[in-house]
């Protein structure tokens, strides 16, 4: 049997208190959201907390609510939420379509968005679709707030900026530019349940509908310690038509982007070869994305 | 009171299990679930190493922390300390050797989990490490290291070979000959129930075990040798089991939680092992190498067929040979093979333990088997399910090992409802319509499978019944069940005969203290034997109630008086006596019935195959559909039928959860698992990296149960636990070489493998 080590479970009432605590903790103490990774870990005896703090009663971290330029996320929004979020899908559908395939319903319905960011696991679903479209995070402490990007957030498998005393709380979307559109294709060995062996996120924005390309991400998951940018594919796509032929030669520089290992769930090769095909195939979508939204409003 | 409201069960119409309602409530008490007062929790300390000499294990730190109740060794065990039904030649806590990393070298008492485990942690051993042996045919390599320096055969555990009509020199009458080489891992059972059991010892010196296990009274007599007990004192209560698939056909925490008893001065103690211990420690199917070769007349009649194959049974025997034994009987699947030559290799190795799971080595042979019949049929050019219908077995036809098939042989009438359904029909269609980069195919495979012991071990069962004072039925269930269903089915086969509603009946779950010895929950052969021995008592008890009612009724012809539910009503009047007013009037044994029954058994050619062959078989006739990504070799099973003929059926029910619980272990095997092994340390170490289906990978299954009858099963039944499971891994890889050319010889038929193929195939098919 895989025990628990002992730990003080503590909850505090509001904001102040929640960052009172971990300044006065730090190292000590650990946020526990949904659980779904921390209390593994621990049974492991990978981590061992001496006290875990839950923030259930800190009401501003659950909300998933439109702003005037975006939309922003509470970092205890459940990942279940997001899947089913219209408000999302309609926005960000590769968000929410990195959501609903985490995990199982058991998992997406305790697990949380905050949880899946900063235990910074190199396969985690919903980091690359963030980062697509230049997601931001707000970290606050007892001695003020800051705002990072994902692209500066992680800093290796289970290593983040964040520091002992900080608390994530929300997730900012800033407002994609008009004829955006993405993509998330995850690749398992089952269909549920399942830890990618390789996720590509892609986003696009064109500077009109079948128009030319004037921004573009493209996050490859699982192939590095954490989540990459695919620099040469992005780089040949700006402010060109994205045809076929040219999404085709994006893919395969892709592929030259990445140095992933072999382990038990794949080869290095394998990998490399699905980076290809999964990038051709969330940009190919991403620009239908565009294309389909246009011909809905016109509607 | 009368219970006319009540409908009588009735077999071959479906019915839900006496223990459905428990079970989904939570309220069903397996043996995890026991727990009292006051109580101790024990665990073994695994070796962690696959192979060396253990020269010394420390248990005084352990010993000193608080809490800690006993820490006992080899040295503590007064029996053999073996257990192994065959060989015995696994030990209950190690003593000379370490022979892979699941070996326990010690067993810890302690008052809580908390203080268990910081105790486990303690102990410590030397040793001295001994070069592993990992690969079967390494292993018989003649500077291998031995794993058990006693067997005269090195690390061959048994050879078994089979020779019929000519042999391999009919390949020179032959027109066509295709050959492979194909390979089955490792599979682990899965099953949602850990092993775990509670002990204690009584105030007589009694020994109660209760446990998860399929075979009580095997191991009540395992558990007497290994410990140095009196069998009669030991008491074994098994109450339903949270899944087993023959991973629990033998000991797992029985002898040491029996040690473990024997230590606590009476106070009860538990056992239970976590998923990774569990993953560890626990059997697993034999991995299996198959050298094929099938040679075929013109006209598609398979002539002659040669399989060798080796079969990995880890580091104790275990039931290993007879799980390779059985898998030979079936090297020719459900065909006509005149001439055949099989040989077979159990061999000892450092990796896991091999033993029982559902298949029982049919599932290794049938994959490679019903492979090479589809290369055949391709090479040919005859269809593959024409093939199969020129060379499927009939009663009175010889076997693959060359035993006559005397009883029900329902092969053909399988392939014909295959052939009918709009699955078979519709195929090309389907196949047709395949979207941009993927590739569609359709598989089909046929299979056997044996019921009940070999001929050499006696396969019987002891039923008994009960008339309560209460007017009801009690069933003293003899077999396990292990979530299969057997034990609502003898409520089943009992309500019909004695025209009693479900409520009428209550189950005692199998105790060696009260139920009688029937055998092991395994071979396919629950329902058969137990059900047999039941109709017989249940006849008997029917015709006793009858004469004792005929008094109330002041007649002397039973056949005036009617049993219905809860009472004895007469064909005329409305006089009506109920079973409790029956119950009364009996004296206290007379109100229970006992019965015999002895599975039929070959009684010619016993010398043909190790134990003896088998005359009952089962049959099935499946197909897959799958869809392939050619870009990422990422495959799906989105269709699937399975033709079973296993009899009549007494259950529609749980006669479909069986056959469908079969295919999705099947497609798991097919597509995702491997418990994997290097150098002797597991790498798959729990189900987050062993790869089981879920819902979402499971297509929607269609079940059809082939008409037929076996005369000798109650009510016309046989055996349908197992035949389903060895039909997915064939019918898969037969549909992926359909869709795309290619040939993944070895399970689990991954994406990653399927690309590599797919890529092999491009560089081939490149002009030069």
């Amino acid at each position: 049997m895989l025990l628990l080590p002992k730990f003080d479970y503590l909850e505090p009432e509001n904001m102040r208190s929640a960052l009172e605590l971990m300044a006065s903790l730090k190292s000590n103490a650990k946020i526990i959201a949904g659980g779904t990774d921390i209390i593994v870990n621990m049974k492991k005896g990978i981590i061992s907390p001496k006290h875990l703090v839950s923030l259930v009663k800190v009401k501003e971290l659950f909300g998933l609510e439109q702003r005037k330029k975006g939309i922003v996320i509470g970092s205890h929004v459940i990942v279940s939420e997001l899947a089913e979020s219209n408000l999302l899908w309609k926005n960000y559908s590769l968000i929410a379509k990195a959501a609903s395939v985490l995990g199982s319903p058991l998992v997406r319905n305790r697990a949380t968005i905050g949880g899946n960011i900063v235990t910074a696991r190199p396969a985690a679903d919903l980091p690359p679709a963030l980062m697509a479209v230049g997601a931001k995070v707000e970290l606050k402490s007892k001695k003020g707030r800051r705002e990072v990007a994902l692209d500066e957030f992680f800093l290796g498998p289970g290593k983040t900026v964040i520091r002992p005393d900080e608390i994530l709380t929300k997730i900012i979307l800033n407002e994609l530019p008009p004829f955006s559109g993405g993509d998330y294709i995850k690749l398992g060995h089952r269909k549920a349940l399942e830890i990618a062996i390789v996720a590509v996120a892609s986003r696009v924005t064109l500077d009109k509908p079948q128009g030319i390309i004037k921004n573009v991400r493209i996050m490859l998951s699982a192939v590095a310690p954490q989540v990459i940018h695919a620099v040469s594919a992005e780089k040949i796509l700006m402010n060109e038509k994205p045809t076929d032929k040219l999404i085709e030669r994006a893919a395969t520089l892709a592929m030259q982007d990445c140095r992933p290992i072999s382990d038990i769930r794949g080869g290095a090769e394998y990998r490399k070869e699905i980076v290809k095909v999964l990038t051709k195939r969330t940009l190919a979508n991403a620009v239908k994305e565009v294309n389909r939204k246009k011909v809905k409003s016109e509607r | 009171m009368m219970r006319e409201e009540k409908k009588p069960l009735m077999t071959g119409t479906a019915a839900p299990r006496l223990d459905a309602w428990a079970k989904v409530t939570g309220r069903e008490r397996y043996a995890a679930d026991l727990y009292s007062d006051r109580f101790f929790w024990s665990g073994a300390k695994r070796a962690g190493i696959p192979h060396g000499k253990l020269l010394e294990v420390h248990t005084e730190d352990a010993k000193r922390l608080k809490g800690v109740v006993a820490v006992l060794t080899s040295a503590d065990v007064a029996g053999s300390n073996r257990v192994g039904i065959i060989r015995g030649d696994q030990p209950v806590l190690a003593d000379k050797k370490i022979c892979y990393a699941g070996d326990p070298v010690a067993l810890v008492i302690a008052e809580d989990k908390d203080i268990l485990q910081e105790a486990l942690d303690l102990v410590t051993f030397d040793h001295e490490p001994l070069p592993g042996v990992f690969d079967v045919e390494e292993a018989l390599r003649k500077d291998a290291p031995l794993i058990h320096e006693d067997n005269p055969w090195g690390n061959l555990l048994r050879l078994v070979s089979v020779e019929t009509g000519k042999g391999a020199s009919a390949f020179d009458e032959c027109d066509v000959i295709v050959e492979g080489l194909f390979e089955t891992p490792f599979q682990e059972h899965a099953y949602l129930e850990t092993e775990a059991g509670w002990a204690y010892l009584e105030e007589d010196g009694g020994l109660v075990v209760v446990a998860t296990t399929q075979t009580p009274f095997r191991d009540r007599n395992e558990m007497a040798l290994a410990l140095g007990i009196d069998a009669e004192k030991i008491r074994i209560v098994v109450p339903y089991l949270g899944g087993a698939f023959g991973g629990k056909d033998g000991i797992t925490v029985q002898c040491l939680l029996g040690l473990a008893a024997l230590h606590t001065g009476g106070v009860p103690v538990k056992m239970w092992l976590g998923r990774e211990e569990s993953f560890l420690a626990s059997v697993k199917r034999l991995s299996a190498k198959m050298h094929y070769r099938l040679g075929v007349k013109r006209g598609g009649a398979f002539h002659t067929l040669e399989c060798k194959a080796y079969f990995d049974t880890g580091a104790y025997a275990g039931l290993g040979e007879t799980v390779m034994t059985l898998g030979l009987e079936h090297a020719g699947s459900a065909y006509r093979i005149p001439n055949v030559t099989i040989e077979g290799s159990c061999v000892y190795t450092n990796n896991s333990v091999g033993g029982p799971f559902r298949g029982f080595g049919v599932t290794q042979v049938t994959a490679a088997m019903e492979q090479v019949v589809d290369m055949a049929a391709q090479r040919l050019s005859i269809d593959p399910l024409a093939i199969r219908r020129i060379n499927a077995v009939e009663k009175g036809d010889k076997n693959c090992i060359g035993v006559t098939l005397t009883h029900s042989t329902g092969i053909k009438k399988c392939l014909a409802a295959l052939s009918e359904h709009p699955l078979w029909m519709e195929r090309e269609g389907w196949k047709m319509k395949a979207g941009q980069f993927k590739k569609r195919g359709v598989g089909i495979a046929c299979m056997a499978h044996a019921m009940g012991y070999p001929a050499a071990v006696p396969d019987f069962a002891n039923a008994k019944i009960e008339l309560t004072m209460e007017g009801r039925f009690r069933i003293y269930v003899g077999i396990v069940d292990m979530g299969q269903g057997n034990a609502s089915a003898y409520a089943q086969i009992a309500g019909t005969i004695l025209n009693q509603d479900q409520g009428a009946f209550e189950l005692v779950q199998p105790d060696t203290g009260r139920t009688l010895p029937s055998g092991s929950s395994s071979a396919s052969r629950t329902t058969y034997v137990y059900g047999n021995a039941l109709i017989i008592a249940a006849e008997d008890l029917k015709k006793r109630i009858l004469d004792k009612a005929l008094s109330f009724f002041k007649t002397a012809r039973s056949q005036d008086i009617v049993l219905g539910p809860g009472g004895i009503g007469h064909r005329e009047g409305k006089k009506k006596i109920s079973l409790k007013k029956v119950a009364e009037l009996f004296g206290e044994t007379e109100r229970t019935c006992k019965a015999y029954f002895r599975v039929p058994a070959a009684t010619e050619m016993m010398d043909r195959i190790y134990l003896g062959p088998h005359i009952i078989f089962s049959y099935g006739a499946h197909l897959a559909y799958v869809e392939i990504d050619t870009l990422t070799g990422c495959i799906e099973v989105t269709g699937y039928l399975a033709v079973t003929d296993a009899g009549s059926v007494i259950n529609p029910q749980a006669y479909e959860q069986q056959v469908h619980g079969g295919i999705a272990q099947g497609i798991g095997f097919a597509l995702s698992e491997e418990y994997k092994v290097t150098e002797g340390r597991t790498d798959t170490k729990s189900l987050a990296t062993y790869i089981i289906p879920t819902a979402m990978d499971v297509p929607d299954m269609v079940s059809i149960a082939a008409d037929g009858v076996e005369e000798t099963g109650p009510f016309g039944m046989k055996g349908i636990g197992e035949i389903s499971i060895s039909g997915p891994v064939p019918a898969v890889a037969n549909a992926v070489a359909d869709a795309c050319g290619i040939r993944v010889p070895r399970n689990p038929i991954t994406a990653e493998k399927i690309l590599q193929a797919l890529g092999k195939q491009n560089k081939q098919e490149r002009p030069r």
